[in-house]
């Protein structure tokens, strides 16, 4: 599966279309990280505990779209876009969205 | 009385602490934007077609918050209008970081390229609303990975 | 001919163009000052017109607004009695306006305190009372008290606090907007030094119309300060709101001066049975060994 915010590849067709797929993931940290953030939020610098937290998230929802691909299919995403927006108090929706394809090596 | 020791205190820890951190960070940012100053990144979207590659989604993230001192002084900011000084580092940080941070994944896979490198910009929501300070940041894009052999 | 092929390159940029030069710690000394200067003005503007406001509302609206709300209940006493007594002698020749009528409330509890407040009303706390030497002294207070109420401080005061609150709550955006506040009008209001000033002056004359001397004026207030002095832990609560200095001794004396009032005449005794009349039970138990 090729995954590529590309908007086509140099050297290989596209012979279908098969529509958009999509990952989303709703993550929330727990307290323990939640205290710990705050107390870095006096001094400033690097929450390594939300900066995991929404890699892991994220990875999740690209999961979650390749899934989406592979059910119909398809042998790349082209074109993919991240989104992120918080819903709620501590909570983080984070959505990756694509174009599904077939792609075909030229010759 | 006492609550007003406490926030002058902190403010002059924070604002020590804080600037110390954020000198340490930028000079790791200039020294690793030297190390991999070979590899480009471009919002270009169309790819060189003279070489074959392998293509990759490389992500790099940072979640950065910005120090009490600072945050104060963001709300005296607020009260004028005008220039908020002090979220101009914050956010330049978070984006040279996030880049750096998708350098490092794109050069593990030994790519000599990046296309079409996008950035994600979300604040954080702590508690209240009014207690943003901290903003994530997603740098993403197509590592070009050659394939070898290179073809000629 | 052959097209070549675009070459990718990564040139340095120099630092510092997306950031602003300015110091952190100086914008924030600049603004932070800028801004306590606008908040004092404001303040000061906003008390001031509050407080000259507050002076337009008729007494006797003030006094039905301080009538809504719950007042303690006087038992028929004899010091509630002497008290009173005591007051209308004070009044009667304090040249209030007209309308205007002093309600005196004894309060039994261990607090050095006394204040006038919204609508007239006196409160006097038998903690002071105890440590009163004579009627004099007793006097000045409470004309002091009758001063606050002629010279209209308490409305003033809330107005003042009312104006100021409204309008920072307004400028900062504060949601819990707690004008009136729920502490009750009957807690006691702050006033200015120069109000206190100015009570202390009214007082002192009203006390020449009544005993035709002013001593025990100042003694009142030399007693008050060797208290506080020779209590530095538990300052009475009277001198946390009525700042007590050698000024206002020397102000008062300086008044006596000029206006030669004398201030070695006799003094008068408190009635004979005051401090039975404060300590009832204590006395009983003293008369009963």
């Amino acid at each position: 599966m090729i995954i590529t915010n590309l908007e086509y590849l140099p050297h290989q067709t596209i012979s279908q279309h098969l529509g958009l797929v999509q990952g989303s993931s709703v993550r929330a940290k727990h307290v323990g990280r939640d205290i710990m953030a705050s107390i870095k939020n006096i001094f400033g610098g690097e929450l390594k505990g939300y900066t995991e937290l929404l890699q892991e998230s994220r990875e999740e929802a690209m999961q979650r779209m390749q899934q989406q691909a592979e059910a119909i299919g398809a042998n790349a995403i082209l074109n993919v876009r991240f989104s992120t927006s918080s819903i709620a108090q501590g909570a983080a929706e984070i959505y990756v969205y694509g174009s599904a394809v077939i792609i075909q090596d030229n010759e | 009385m006492y609550q007003m020791i406490f926030v002058i205190l902190l403010l002059i820890i924070s604002y020590f602490i804080g600037s110390h951190i954020e000198r340490r960070h930028y000079k790791s940012i200039i020294d690793r934007e030297k190390k991999l100053n070979k590899l480009p990144a471009v919002t270009i979207k169309t790819p060189p077609e003279h070489e074959k590659f392998e293509q990759q989604l490389v992500l790099g993230n940072v979640t950065l918050s910005v120090d009490y001192f600072k945050r104060f002084l963001a709300t005296l900011h607020n009260f004028f209008g005008g220039r908020v000084t002090s979220y101009e580092t914050l956010l330049d940080r978070a984006r040279r970081e996030a880049l750096l941070r998708m350098k490092e994944t794109a050069a593990e896979k030994k790519a000599t390229l990046i296309f079409n490198v996008k950035y994600e910009t979300a604040s954080i929501y702590k508690g209240s609303g009014s207690a943003i300070g901290s903003v994530e940041v997603l740098a993403y894009g197509t590592a070009m990975i050659p394939l070898s052999p290179s073809p000629q | 001919m052959k097209h070549n092929p675009p070459t990718f390159s990564n040139p340095e940029i120099p630092e510092g163009i997306n950031v602003s030069k300015a110091h952190p710690m100086a914008t924030f000394i600049k603004l932070f000052s800028v801004l306590v200067i606008i908040l004092g003005l404001s303040a000061w503007l906003l008390g001031r017109s509050g407080e000259y406001l507050a002076a337009l509302i008729p007494f006797q609206k003030e006094a039905r607004l301080a009538s809504s709300y719950d007042l303690p209940n006087d038992s028929e006493t004899e010091i509630q009695r002497y008290l009173e007594s005591l007051s209308k002698k004070i009044s009667d020749k304090s040249n209030l306006p007209n309308g205007m009528t002093i309600h005196i409330h004894y309060i039994d509890e261990d607090i050095e305190n006394a204040f006038a407040t919204l609508g007239g009303h006196i409160f006097l706390y038998k903690g002071l009372l105890d440590k009163l030497p004579n009627e004099n002294s007793l006097s000045m207070t409470i004309a002091h008290e009758i001063a606050h109420v002629k010279h209209r401080d308490p409305i003033r005061s809330l107005g003042q606090g009312v104006a100021i609150s409204t309008g920072l709550a307004i400028l900062l955006g504060s949601a819990n907007l707690n004008l009136l506040g729920s502490a009750g009008l009957y807690t006691q209001l702050k006033f200015s030094r120069e109000m206190e000033t100015l009570a202390d002056q009214d007082g002192l004359k009203a006390l020449f119309q009544v005993y035709g001397h002013v001593k025990g004026a100042t003694t009142l207030f030399k007693l008050l300060g060797d208290l506080a002095e020779g209590d530095k832990i538990k300052t009475p609560t009277f001198f946390e709101t009525h700042p007590l200095s050698q000024d206002r001794i020397n102000t008062i004396q300086n008044l006596a001066n000029k206006n030669r009032w004398a201030q070695d005449k006799a003094i008068t005794p408190l009635p004979q049975d005051f401090k039975h009349w404060l300590n009832p039970t204590e006395y009983q138990k003293n008369e009963q060994e």
